[in-house]
């Protein structure tokens, strides 16, 4: 009992802290609480970070394909640094990793003009199976960007009902960072963001289960696009807007205080009398 | 290792902690991170000297401001001392609650004070007000002037602050200003802050620096002071200019280059058609 709430109080914390300095800020307050540590690590949305095969091949690093301090590629299958005794998935899901990694490769393609993408899969004790589809962006220096990260963590829960119908539960975080070169008109300009949506959809399977894995691929992937896009557009237009919006109502621009004012002034007196 | 060589490790830990984590925590949320701090430590209130080092510190460099009966004063690196903050205006020392933002209590005293600058300064704080008036909220704004040496040789302060908190609606902005200028040169650094978090987490830190030739004449202060506060305002209205410019860029410049809206084509992917083209060229 004890640990949940001193866990809940870490992440409380964690939310009023620059998102992309989540795994150092997770760290420093892990750091009071040294037995409960692996427990908080596994509740944060970190920016994703990028390993290496033995032959310089790239996949992505997270909690879904870690064990103790070595990661699955989804390549290879094997473990960097190799160890002994480690978790892998069943055969089959191993073969519809293969196969979700090749078309989630096309969807980073058309989307992301870009990037490391990364699917991870594993079997569940109910009977179900979870995956993890990863992409990691780095946006390089140009028009004024010094550098730019985007991580976007999709985890989809798998269930059957044991007959015919799938249900698909999706936790879609994004964890987003950009830098603009330093220049006399803003000077040094951080912005940082994570935002999350989930979403759940059952559908029912072919008859006689026929192409059954496509069938996953195609209803995750579906999910996956549909929850980015949004996570993308409310980032773009409500997020990052706020944080302008708030700079503007702290400090006027010449001129515009009074017109500020008087709007507040009415939305007040609407939220009074109807809110 | 003995128990008690233990305990002051842990201390130190727990201290180390702490700065950081309240270091970070924007302006108007540090009193919320501390309670959950104690939490985690456990065995430890706000109180702690721990806790109310980091909150002071805190305070300090975010220029918090504390309101008394008819007064205020904004607590900074530059007047803080052991057991209170230095009004110099009007020589009194000041003892405050930095939980509640509130003053506790003042004492007048003596402090060295050169008329000629004490002219300047009260024509720059008239101006500040002004400015203050103008473009910021004035119930959540601050400014100070403060000064050093005397008419041949001087060096003044000023400090601009503003707060928006609002955590029923999950956000808080700060934007500070510090500035310090001698007869000839006017030097200033810039500090803005935004987080909204309501379901999410999105911070915005924005810092610049400013320098610009002056020049100070003593008896005519009032034109000065004009003359000084009319470039401060110019200076961060320019910088207000440059973040508008900015943010209006940036779905180009920085949404599109990370993932576009949709693929060139206009179209959602085609699942169906890449699932059964991708998965059989896959078993070639």
């Amino acid at each position: 009992m004890e640990s949940k709430e001193k866990i809940l109080s870490c992440l409380n914390i964690l939310k009023r802290l620059p998102p992309t300095q989540i795994q150092k800020n997770a760290t420093a307050l892990a750091s009071l609480i040294p037995d409960y540590a692996e427990e908080l690590y596994q509740k944060i949305d970190k920016p994703l970070d990028i390993g290496q095969d033995e032959k310089g091949n790239q996949f992505i690093q997270s909690e879904f394909n870690r064990d103790g301090d070595s990661f699955r590629s989804h390549l290879t299958n094997q473990y960097y640094p190799s160890i002994d005794d480690a978790v892998y998935p069943s055969e089959a899901l191993r073969k519809l990793e293969l196969k979700a990694n090749a078309v989630f490769e096309e969807y980073r393609r058309l989307y992301y003009e870009g990037g490391l993408s990364s699917c991870y899969f594993w079997d569940k004790e109910d009977g179900g199976f979870a995956t993890a589809w990863l992409i990691r962006k780095n946006v390089e220096k140009s028009k004024g960007i010094e550098d730019g990260s985007w991580s976007s963590i999709n985890v989809i829960d798998i269930k059957t009902d044991g007959k015919s119908k799938w249900t698909y539960k999706i936790t879609t975080s994004v964890v987003l960072e950009m830098n603009i070169i330093q220049n006399q008109d803003v000077g040094k300009f951080n912005i940082t963001g994570t935002l999350t949506k989930q979403k759940e959809e059952s559908y029912e399977a072919p008859a006689g289960n026929k192409d059954l894995e496509l069938f996953h691929i195609m209803k995750i992937g579906t999910l996956v696009e549909d929850v980015e896009s949004y996570l993308r557009s409310q980032l773009d237009s409500v997020y990052f807007g706020k944080t302008k919006d708030i700079v503007f109502q702290t400090r006027f621009n010449e001129g515009e205080k009074h017109f500020i004012q008087q709007r507040q002034g009415l939305a007040g007196e609407f939220k009074q009398k109807y809110g | 290792m003995n128990q008690e060589e233990g305990e002051v490790n842990e201390n130190e830990q727990y201290e180390k902690v702490v700065k950081y984590i309240v270091k970070n925590t924007p302006f108007g949320q540090a009193n919320l991170v501390i309670k959950d701090l104690c939490k985690i430590i456990g065995n430890i209130n706000p109180q702690n000297p721990i806790m109310l080092q980091a909150l002071r510190d805190h305070n300090e460099e975010n220029l918090a401001l504390f309101k008394g009966q008819n007064s205020q004063i904004i607590t900074s690196i530059l007047n803080s001392q052991e057991e209170f903050y230095v009004d110099q205006k009007n020589n009194e020392t000041i003892q405050v609650d930095h939980e509640k933002l509130e003053i506790l209590s003042r004492s007048q005293v003596e402090l060295p004070s050169d008329p000629q600058l004490n002219q300047l300064r009260d024509a720059l704080e008239q101006q500040l007000n002004l400015y203050l008036s103008q473009q910021f909220n004035e119930n959540v704004c601050g400014a100070y002037v403060m000064y050093q040496g005397d008419a041949s040789d001087f060096t003044f302060y000023l400090g601009i602050t503003s707060k928006t908190i609002n955590l029923p609606n999950f956000f808080c902005g700060s934007w500070i200003s510090t500035w310090e200028f001698t007869k000839t040169q006017l030097k200033g650094d810039l500090k803005v802050q935004a987080h909204y978090y309501e379901d999410g987490n999105v911070q915005l830190k924005n810092v610049n620096t400013f320098s610009e030739g002056i020049n100070v004449d003593l008896q005519a202060a009032s034109e000065s002071a004009k003359q000084i506060v009319h470039t401060i305002s110019k200076l961060e209205n320019k910088h207000l200019t440059g973040m508008n410019n900015l943010y209006n860029s940036m779905p180009e410049i920085f949404f599109k280059a990370m993932r576009r809206p949709l693929p060139i084509t206009g179209t959602k992917m085609n699942w169906n058609e890449n699932v059964h083209k991708l998965v059989a060229n896959l078993k070639q």
